[in-house]
């Protein structure tokens, strides 16, 4: 520790910053930065060094060099976390030590930094550490009544194994600054998912700010995720606040992520290093302070594959992945949603529903549900509506899923071939009507070829299910 | 091989940003800093090439692009990524990064010689 910053942290109400670095002019240049700021540093030059300066400070914010001459920094992160669990670790690292970071990340660092990083850089990390101005991470745990803990993500109803792996992993990764990439089925409560890592994270006073990538016109998804300023596009009437401006102080939310458009990545991938927005039309820069969580249908390494998803802003993106277990992966967590869901709508709909019958439940087991979650609420929702109450029995199912009764497991799957039933879409019949019309005349003969099944027909569409699903939704409100 | 004259071994724009930032009372100590530093490195890194050595290679190589990107020595920079790229398990192979050390070493003394000129008193350690 140098005595000059040792010196300077009794004058200062906050612990001090411990800044863990090997390479004296480094040590120097960044403390010097801080120093600048205002900020209270102690330094060292060694793993062993730095755990004694940790020990003896009580900091709860470290800049820790990954690679040290007697030890990993990686395990001397572990071992300080372990002892002081709301310690905010930032990593910095060279750029060919990167996976390295990503490891960090997953371990609990909140942030990483690349060398050579700026002033700026260093600064904005530390501040979103909470060690310029914002509350700590712990003092915030401690106090704030909207932060929930992961046993009352209520979202998440379920105890199978998967979920408690998903429940484990959203209550580790929530306290760091780490992004999150979420993926899974339609359906499967990726949103929710999201929410809860928000809800549980020091953010979670701040906003949550969810933006489809899927369901906003290209041309328009520059200015929702980063603004526009009065005029500078056809109909921009006024200026406008974009998500991520929006989002300051709390959690971006970008779902469907891989629908992005090259152009937009590109300027995600540089709103992710630079952590500044620049709204369309606008020539200066704004600062935000956003973790980001995202989420997509789709496998995002085949997307990469492909070449229509940036290889480096999949690898800036997929820090702490999270995948979301299919329905039918769930095993009794099915009955216990559908009958959680059953009590809910029977209160909201005032009728006296009572269970499920031991037959129907087994049914529920064992289908497909490859609406997943989604799927099986709509069912319960179709059968509170319908009918007065008592307790469920086949009789009272969807259609649909009354002929998968007696059918067993398969029957579901098997009805991936298309009904034959449907009629054909004659193309006299959409010549010469709006491309909106058409586009929803094609929907719905596709749902009826595909017996109303919303990711099977969107799978044919080429479009994501939860896409079709806002189509669905919307043209019902209109 | 290239070898770089001094002047084009660091960007000076950046440099002297580097500096002002500093502030006056820490510049001529920072430089003096990444003068030693920079000269212990490239020791340890033309050591860590023969016999080879791995992990001092990624150590050194590591120490040196941060080193390199904070002063504005680009050429550096670039050639000190390359070596801790090479040197990162799997796929290391000594005919890239014994060249990729040499001229990394190079570099370091444009550099040096560099910092050298820029202030007055310095002696550029070899």
């Amino acid at each position: 520790m140098t005595p000059a910053a040792a010196a300077a942290a009794p004058t200062t109400p906050r612990a001090p910053i411990l800044l863990i670095e090997d390479t004296p002019s480094l040590l120097l240049l960044y403390r010097t930065v801080l120093s600048n700021a205002g900020l209270a540093v102690i330094t060292a030059t060694t793993a062993t060094e730095g755990m004694d300066a940790f020990h003896s400070s009580g900091a709860r914010l470290v800049l820790l060099d990954m690679v040290l001459p007697d030890r990993n920094g990686l395990d001397l992160m572990q071992d300080m976390l372990q002892l002081r669990p709301d310690t905010n670790v930032i990593v910095m690292t060279a750029h060919g030590s990167i996976n390295m970071a990503v490891d960090a990340m997953r371990a609990g660092a909140h942030e990483f930094l690349v060398k050579p990083f700026d002033e700026g850089k260093l600064l904005n990390a530390v501040a979103n550490a909470g060690g310029i101005g914002a509350p700590r991470r712990g003092a915030g745990r401690a106090g704030a009544t909207a932060v929930q803990t992961a046993a009352n993500s209520s979202a998440f109803i379920g105890s199978s194994d998967a979920m408690a792996r998903i429940h484990a992993k959203i209550a580790s990764v929530s306290r760091s600054m780490a992004t999150v990439f979420i993926t899974g089925e339609s359906g499967t409560g990726k949103e929710l998912c999201a929410l809860a890592v928000h809800g549980n994270s020091p953010r979670a006073a701040g906003p949550f700010i969810a933006l489809n990538c899927g369901a906003i016109p290209q041309d328009l998804l520059e200015s929702e995720v980063f603004g526009h300023m009065k005029g500078s596009f056809t109909g921009a009437i006024s200026d406008k606040q974009g998500a991520a401006t929006a989002a300051d102080g709390g959690t971006l939310f970008l779902d469907e992520i891989c629908e992005m458009a090259p152009a937009l990545q590109t300027k995600l991938l540089r709103f992710l290093q630079t952590t500044t927005v620049v709204p369309v039309g606008a020539t200066r820069p704004r600062k935000v302070n956003v973790r980001i969580i995202c989420a997509t249908n789709r496998d995002p390494m085949e997307a990469v594959r492909r070449g229509q998803f940036r290889e480096d802003l999949f690898y800036r993106l997929f820090v702490v992945p999270i995948h979301m277990p299919a329905l039918r992966d769930r095993g009794d967590d099915i009955v216990e949603i559908a009958q959680t869901a059953l009590t809910r709508f029977a209160n909201e709909e005032g009728k006296p529903f009572d269970g499920l019958q031991p037959d129907v439940q087994a049914l529920f087991r064992s289908m497909d549900w490859p609406g997943n979650v989604r799927q099986l609420l709509n069912v319960i929702r179709n059968i509170v509506v319908l009918h007065e109450g008592g307790t469920v029995t086949t009789a009272m199912l969807p259609d649909n899923l009354q002929h998968s009764f007696g059918a067993g497991a398969g029957a579901m799957t098997a009805a991936e071939a298309p009904q034959s039933g449907a009629a054909p879409l004659d193309l006299d019949a959409v010549l010469g009507r709006p491309l909106a019309e058409v586009e929803r005349m094609i929907i719905e003969a596709t749902l009826a070829r595909f017996n109303g099944s919303v990711p099977k027909a969107a799978r044919v569409l080429d479009l994501s299910p939860s896409t079709l699903y806002r189509k669905i939704e919307n043209w019902s409100k209109a | 091989m290239t070898t770089l004259a001094p002047s084009a071994a660091i960007d000076t724009a950046q440099f002297d940003r580097l500096l002002a930032m500093a502030g006056p009372g820490v510049a001529a100590q920072l430089t003096a800093q990444v003068a030693v530093d920079l000269a212990a490195s490239q020791l340890a890194l033309l050591a860590a090439l023969d016999p080879i050595n791995w992990g001092n290679l990624r150590a050194q190589s590591h120490v040196v692009l941060g080193l390199a990107g904070v002063v504005g020595a680009q050429h550096l920079h670039q050639l000190a990524t390359r070596l801790n790229a090479a040197a990162q398990p799997p796929g290391q192979n000594a005919q890239i990064a014994t060249p990729l050390g040499l001229d990394t070493g190079r570099a370091i003394d444009a550099v040096l010689a560099y910092l050298a000129d820029r202030q007055p008193g310095l002696v550029a350690p070899t």
